[in-house]
């Protein structure tokens, strides 16, 4: 085997490893969405698929990416969805709030505090 | 494996298609659908890959701008004109 | 007018990024394109003019790469928590105060919290942010204030440039 045999054998696990967990990331997300209890703990979970899958699923397919601008691009997908997901996160959670949805705090935690306090 | 991890996306939109149908507020329904719409970037991404289709990913960049305005779409009109989402 | 070249510049890289194409007809109408669009961003009155936003682009990486590490270690606590194999969730909410004077950094605070999963901001009001945690603990860390000292050091940085 030759030097550059091994470096795309290296460069094929890493990728494959970054996409299988990714793919992971985002599956215990869904998993998440539906065990956990309310509105609010279930938008977290929706972040795990939009970070930890978005990130491991698109620079693992770069790692693997056959030449640099494929994987240029990849990178331009993945910032792009790393700066719509919080936006669309606390759009959802302050819509939530703002029609009145509280969610289920722990037990000795203060009450939340009212909007416009 | 990109085989194996598009299987993962699609039981990733079987899980959240059962969260948007269980609600139980508005809210629940429109969290699994913008996780569905972010899952649908990665799946076309890696499907192109998969396929040795690499112009797929100028569709998932159109996908990844579109999903968002979406998202934020349908919650103006959840909450009305009264202020902006 | 060298902020208008260097905003031009990141577009014409930009296109060349997306398109992948050198033919020297394609490369002609992206020039006319992108000098289009900075023309039209000048109209809009959309090109900063007071501040320089590209020297805030090191440190910004700086930012990011530590961003990445903690959106890495965040993610495999709610992992844990969602799988029940680690400490079961204790939701929590508080209001944090922000430090950052310029509305840029405040929002790239805001974004950081929300980005990073188990903390989301719910409201941002004024100088402080609702932030909602899926453990107590994040709370804690945020109030502990490194991410904000982070931010404060951006924001400094951009201040500094402004005047």
């Amino acid at each position: 085997m030759t030097a550059a045999d091994i470096l795309d054998l290296g460069r094929n696990v890493l990728g494959d490893g970054l996409v299988f967990l990714g793919a992971f990331a985002t599956l215990v997300g869904a998993i998440g969405l539906l065990r956990l209890p309310d509105f609010y703990t279930r938008a977290h979970a929706g972040g795990v698929t939009d970070t930890a899958g978005a990130i491991g699923i698109l620079v693992g397919l770069a790692i693997l990416s056959p030449d640099l601008l494929t994987a240029l691009k990849l990178l331009i997908v993945l910032v792009v969805a790393l700066f719509a997901s919080p936006t669309s996160c606390h759009a959802l959670a302050r819509a939530a709030f703002r029609s009145g949805i509280r969610p289920a705090l722990d037990g000795d935690r203060p009450p939340p505090p009212q909007p416009g306090e | 494996m990109l085989y194996a991890a598009a299987i993962a996306i699609f039981a990733t939109f079987a899980l959240a298609l059962i969260r948007a149908f269980a609600g139980p507020t508005v809210f629940d329904r429109v969290l699994a659908l913008n996780v569905i719409g972010t899952k649908t970037i990665l799946l076309i991404a890696v499907l192109g890959f998969a396929t040795d289709r690499y112009d797929f990913i100028d569709i998932a960049l159109v996908y990844a701008v579109l999903n968002l305005i979406g998202t934020v779409a349908v919650l103006r009109y959840l909450i009305g004109d009264k202020e902006s989402a | 007018m060298i902020q208008r070249i260097l905003l031009g510049v990141a577009f014409y890289f930009l296109w060349i990024g997306l398109s992948g194409h050198f033919s020297p007809f394609l490369v002609a109408t992206s020039l006319i394109s992108v000098v289009g669009v900075v023309l039209l961003l000048t109209h809009l009155g959309l090109v900063a003019r007071q501040f320089q936003p590209f020297s805030l682009v090191v440190p910004l990486v700086i930012y990011w790469g530590w961003l990445l590490v903690e959106i890495v270690k965040s993610n495999i606590d709610v992992a844990r928590c969602v799988l029940g194999l680690g400490r079961p969730a204790t939701p929590s909410m508080a209001w944090i105060e922000t430090s950052q004077k310029s509305e840029l950094c405040r929002t790239l605070y805001g974004n950081s919290i929300t980005l990073t999963p188990g903390t989301f901001t719910v409201l941002a009001e004024g100088d402080r942010f609702l932030v909602h945690a899926l453990h107590r603990e994040g709370i804690a860390a945020l109030q502990d204030g490194e991410m904000d000292r982070r931010c404060l050091a951006l924001d400094e940085k951009f201040r500094g440039r402004i005047a």
